[in-house]
């Protein structure tokens, strides 16, 4: 464990004098040094009193913190995570109706406790139709990628079997007026008869370079069109039309914005196209029952195990570096030996050391009163629609990305759906275009109810037994199709509409790497500014970003600012007692194994055939 | 891998075991002893230290209910988080069985139970088949708690009840096959059948990196 | 163990222990054959021969499952794979149909496996033989070539799946009518023996292919191998020009996209354009019209020299081949 000493410390730093679990107590099982957590308080005579002393302070449970708990859980760390909510989550939690209403109300108000978002909306027109429980709304949706940082560590510490995950492989582009979808394999590629011969070979070419534009050939192109605009790069190199260039742009690489570089926009390409066929031919997955929300909670027991304790409904009140101590709301204290880590949201009152907010996500959450099961795959309940620059009538500057949610998620009843809208845009101008987007998904689903199948079916009461024995329907407005002249314009039932702001210090640009920059530390309390949270480390607000990416490299900072190095970061056996313990880590060799761009091996026939060489033909 | 007994396998079997699983979780305030009825069940075993190896996920343990009928049963200890009442909603989703558990040699331990069979019915399915189980039997002497007081309490909201002893393994097993028994298990069996593609992380597709050097 | 030719379970359980740690010990395959011809199979009695031939069954279906296991984990071993034929030779009962579903899903997850390849082409012939009638063995022949459509939809670059492709075709030029598939083009042009109108469907799936991927060898390949001398020599003449000439435009502007982006010839166009030039130069009249292509030849080798001068003295042969035909 390679840790510097930070002499500013009265004590040597926890990574010098911490041995790591397996050491402390010795295993029982001498094959592996497994790791034997410490049950917390299970022969203890316990009487619910905030624990005295603690190594490091956490504050807030949303899914950067969750997983740091766990880490430094494992690691040996004794922590205590506290959340100033009764539930688990912070920013990034899974909500029922009634939770997210008193959400609502304290973000309106400003409350402590809910800094980072404002201006919420929320209209509920039939709040009797509404079942709370029933619900689980995310306040950040997002979308786990197959070949991800976070999905491999969910594999590795068995978060994963808390959860429950499926499949989502509909990726489709409002183009218009339709939402299309485009080829992005080879198979697609080639087969696709509305490809010209041309465009197939200009797709096809930058397919290829999405795999090898970081190899050495292709070193000095990066240096010089890395840091350009993605737009700019692929129209000046590439023969594609602009629905081609936005689709791989805005939704198979989910870029936030037009201003994306080549680099993080090849990147992004790439992470699409590389997670498909990790689990099945689909490039990613989703939580039931919610998105962070879910994986916090999952990580937040993974720490538990590990010794974490967990206390809710617990805000902090003011952190004293000099004496190390916490007071909480309710006066009660607490030592940290270590480090205090805090969510931004979660800032004490008055709090001077909060990191900037210069950017901004405007999001809609709608619970609508349809299944939109023809949004949907076979087996799938979800998909995700992405909305170009300018493809709205608001003539929208940023992209709209929404991700739509059926019954089959576990997260609404059945017959009901919910959409989770967001744009980069700022403020009204984004409101707006988020409304734009939104008229247009209605228009489409209820085009498509028409058009295809029954929305509707007829039940006993639509038709009566004619005397002679046969059947008549009586209620020929529901036959839809065949009598359409006849019905009249449905309209979308909306159970449940949420607009609101959200802020964050994590630039679009950069928001699917996480960089360390973006995440802003106190340096020792030196030049941090005065007051109740002087010395304490912020964890940011969640990104822009509508995928897990980013997530993990945050954690990982945090981790290293407190420990010195992320050297045995989740750097754990966890052998499972009831299964032979399976490999952890992804698979080697990923790149193109997916997209079946890499070429085998030079193949040599057995039978003895003409074709000896490839190169070389018999003239 | 038994190359003799690979012979056999073409031939009569036993009839096809019906195999059906469901999740249980433990409630109680911590040091009433509810992972060590866990170990019991699961391991068989008892140790008076703090040690568990329980690993990041679960325990499991399967019970015959009858010939052609075995139950496994997905069992969630609260890990700590129940100390200041801070377990997640995760933790009662879906759960179709819990184990309510209290300490009879402490007054207190009752009145808590009360508190957790609550929590129950305010966070878990309706239909949830709750069990209150009564620990430490082996420590007869030092009882407080009588048996009418918390058979009453059992009776009044419905549970199920037992009194247990980890340390002998008194009865332990039979809570969980009584619980087994309780649980609807036809209704799951049919239901599998139409449950919804989940993906298993565990299980990767690729086949390509697969290398021998021949 | 094999120098004291000790033949039992132990030492087949033996071999199986070994075998999964080690696929590649071919010597250890061999032991166990061995073992299972000289003991497992002399223990089955001799009485009944209907018995006899059950019995083998079984023992070789668990022997295969044993086999399969190992597949999975080292799908390009190929020892694994002789493994597998051998059994199935051994037992007069092998179900090849089974057998090759069981491939074929293996072909889901890796479609570009040699290995399975030849293992098909194996199976399958066995499976025709196992077949009585004629007709019957024509239809395989009929699904396995829609088998390679699939395969090459799915992934161009499949050297195997061409070549496979390539050895049906003159199996159902022969043999079609039989089949009744009526809905496929493919099916239609066989029957009618219209190999012209093959040659220009097989064109158009090739155009596709070098325009998606320029660089892919196996289709390339495939585009010389129809133009070897199975067609050419059927045709008449003038159709046969008149495609030589359609391909060599096609191929020469797909070139001239590449030189565009990259700044220099594609090889395979060039290499292609050649072998299709002097097919074409057989085919015309000596005179003048054909000094223009004889030029294109020599403009090409020239390029190719310098683009491949590993084979620059092969080029050079060329060049002076085309004239000294003159």
């Amino acid at each position: 464990m390679a840790a510097s000493v930070d002499t500013t410390l009265r004590r040597p730093s926890m990574a010098e004098r911490r041995p790591s679990m397996a050491e402390r107590r010795p295993s029982m099982n001498t094959r592996r040094p497994s790791v034997i957590p410490h049950l917390a308080g299970i022969e203890d005579p316990v009487f619910p009193s905030t624990p005295e002393d603690c190594d490091v302070l956490i504050c807030g449970t949303g899914l950067v913190e969750s997983i740091l708990s766990a880490a430094l859980s494992w690691a040996g760390t004794n922590v205590l995570h506290v959340d100033s909510n009764p539930y688990y989550g912070d920013t990034t939690a899974t909500m029922t109706i009634e939770q997210i209403k008193a959400w609502c109300h304290n973000v309106n108000l400003n409350t402590p406790g809910f800094h980072g978002f404002a201006k919420a909306l929320m209209y509920i027109p039939r709040p009797a139709k509404l079942n709370s429980r029933d619900y689980s709304i995310d306040l950040t949706p997002r979308l786990l990628f197959a070949k991800s940082d976070l999905l491999s560590l969910m594999v590795k510490s068995r978060v994963y079997r808390y959860l429950e995950f499926q499949s989502i492989s509909n990726f489709h582009t409002f183009e218009n007026d339709t939402f299309g979808k485009m080829s992005s394999s080879k198979e697609e590629i080639f087969t696709d008869q509305s490809l010209s011969l041309a465009t197939k070979r200009s797709l096809m070419k930058l397919m290829k370079f999405v795999f090898e534009y970081d190899s050495e050939g292709n070193k000095q192109l990066m240096a010089e069109f890395g840091p350009t605009p993605f737009l700019k790069f692929v129209n000046d190199k590439y023969k594609l039309s602009d629905a081609q260039v936005n689709e791989l742009c805005f939704t198979l690489g989910l870029a936030p914005t037009p201003d994306i570089s080549t680099l993080a926009a090849l990147a992004r390409i790439r992470r699409y196209l590389i997670s498909f066929n990790v689990y099945g031919s689909f490039p990613a997955l989703y939580s039931k029952f919610g998105g962070p929300g879910e994986l916090s909670q999952g990580f937040c027991r993974s720490a538990a195990v590990a010794g974490a304790t967990y206390k809710l409904d617990s805000p902090i009140k003011s952190y004293d570096p000099s004496t190390q101590k916490v007071t909480f709301r309710d006066g009660t204290k607490v030592n940290v030996a270590e480090k205090v880590v805090c969510s931004a949201s979660q800032a004490p009152e008055g709090a001077k050391n909060v990191p900037e907010r210069k950017h901004q996500v405007n999001r809609l959450i709608t619970i609508v009163e349809r299944s939109c099961k023809e949004w949907f795959n076979e087996g799938e309940s979800a998909s995700v629609v992405v909305f170009p620059p300018k493809s709205l009538d608001s003539m929208n500057n940023y992209p709209v990305q929404v991700i739509i949610m059926g019954a089959g998620s576990g997260c609404c009843p059945a017959g009901q759906c919910i959409w989770y809208l967001s744009t980069i845009e700022k403020d009204q101008r984004g409101r707006k275009d988020l409304e734009s987007a939104l008229k247009k998904m209605e228009d489409s689903i209820l085009r498509e109810s028409e058009d295809g199948g029954f929305d509707v079916d007829l039940t006993e009461d639509d038709v009566i037994v004619r005397p002679d024995g046969s059947l008549s329907v009586i209620n020929s407005v529901k036959l839809g199709k065949s009598f359409k002249e006849f019905a009249p314009k449905e309209k979308l039932t909306y159970l449940f509409k949420l607009m609101f702001t959200q802020f964050t210090s994590i630039d679009p640009l950069d928001s699917h790497t996480g960089a360390p920059s973006t995440t802003s530390f106190d340096d020792n309390g030196k030049n941090s500014i005065p007051g109740p949270d002087q010395g304490i480390l912020y964890s940011q607000m969640p990104s822009t970003e509508i995928s897990y990416d980013g997530v993990l490299a945050e954690v990982r900072a945090l981790y290293t600012k407190i420990v010195g190095s992320d050297d045995d970061f989740f750097d754990v056996d966890f052998e499972d007692d009831d299964e032979n313990s399976s490999p952890s880590g992804p698979p080697a060799g990923g790149v193109g194994a997916a997209a079946g761009l890499q070429d085998e091996s030079a193949i040599i026939d057995e039978d003895g055939e003409e074709f000896k060489d490839e190169m070389d033909f018999e003239l | 891998m038994s190359e003799t007994s690979s012979q056999s396998s073409a031939l009569n079997g036993p009839p096809p075991t019906r195999f059906v699983q469901f999740k249980l979780v433990l409630l109680g305030e911590s040091a009433v002893g509810k992972s060590s009825i866990v170990q019991r069940f699961v391991k068989d075993s008892f140790t008076e230290l703090r040690e568990s190896t329980i690993g990041a996920a679960f325990l499991t343990q399967t019970i015959q209910v009858d010939l052609n009928t075995t139950v496994k049963f997905e069992i969630w200890d609260t890990a700590g988080q129940e100390r200041y009442r801070s377990l997640a909603s995760m933790y009662y989703r879906n759960a179709q069985a819990a184990l309510v558990v209290f300490d009879i040699t402490q007054e207190s331990s009752l009145d808590k139970a009360k508190y957790w069979v609550k929590e129950l019915h305010k966070q878990a399915n309706s239909d949830i088949v709750i069990a209150l189980v009564a620990n430490k039997l082996d420590l007869e002497a030092e009882r407080k708690i009588s048996t009418e007081e918390a058979q009453t309490f059992a009776n009044e909201l419905n549970l199920l009840y037992f009194e247990v002893s980890a340390k002998t393994g008194e009865n332990v097993k039979d809570t969980f096959r009584e619980v087994a028994l309780k649980l609807p298990i036809e209704d799951k069996l049919k239901q599998s059948s139409s449950r919804r593609k989940t993906v298993d992380l565990n299980r990767r597709q690729n086949t390509n990196e697969q290398q021998c050097a021949c | 163990m094999k120098e004291s030719k000790l033949y039992s379970d132990k030492s087949l359980f033996r071999t199986g222990q070994l075998l999964n740690l080690n696929p590649e010990l071919y010597t250890i395959w061999n032991f166990r054959r061995d073992i299972l011809t000289n003991f497992k199979f002399k223990q089955i009695p001799d009485t009944d021969p209907l018995k006899k031939t059950a019995a083998l069954h079984k023992l070789i279906i668990s022997e295969l499952q044993f086999v399969q296991a190992k597949l999975s984990q080292y799908p390009k071993c190929y020892w694994i794979w002789d493994h597998r034929r051998w059994c199935l030779l051994n037992d007069s009962q092998s179900d090849w149909k089974h057998e090759l579903d069981l491939i074929s899903m293996f072909f889901q997850a890796d479609s570009r496996n040699f290995h399975a390849w030849q293992y098909r082409r194996f199976i399958i012939q066995c499976y025709k033989d196992s077949l009585s009638s004629e007709d019957a063995r024509i239809q395989v022949d009929w699904d396995e070539f829609k088998f390679t459509t699939k395969m090459i939809n799915k992934d161009i670059s499949n050297y195997s799946a061409w070549h496979n492709r390539s050895k049906l075709i003159e199996k159902l030029f022969i043999g079609s009518s039989v089949l009744k598939d009526d809905n496929d083009v493919y099916l239609q042009v066989f029957n009618a023996k219209d190999k012209l109108k093959f040659l220009r469907k097989e064109l158009d799936l090739i155009k596709t292919a070098f325009y998606t991927d320029p660089d892919d060898s196996s289709v390339w390949i495939y585009l010389k191998w129809l133009f070897g001398d199975y067609y050419i020599k059927d045709l008449p003449k003038n159709e046969s020009r008149k495609l030589l000439e359609d391909t060599i435009k096609d191929i020469d502007e797909l070139n001239e996209l590449e030189t565009e982006d990259n700044g220099f010839d594609n090889q395979w166009c060039l290499k292609s354009d050649l072998f299709l030039l002097k097919s074409l130069l057989k085919l015309l009249p000596k005179d003048d019209s054909s000094e223009s292509w004889k030029e294109r030849v020599d403009t090409i080798c020239d390029k190719l020299i310098q683009l491949d001068p590993m084979r620059k003295n092969k080029y050079r042969e060329h060049k002076l081949q085309i004239a000294t035909e003159s």
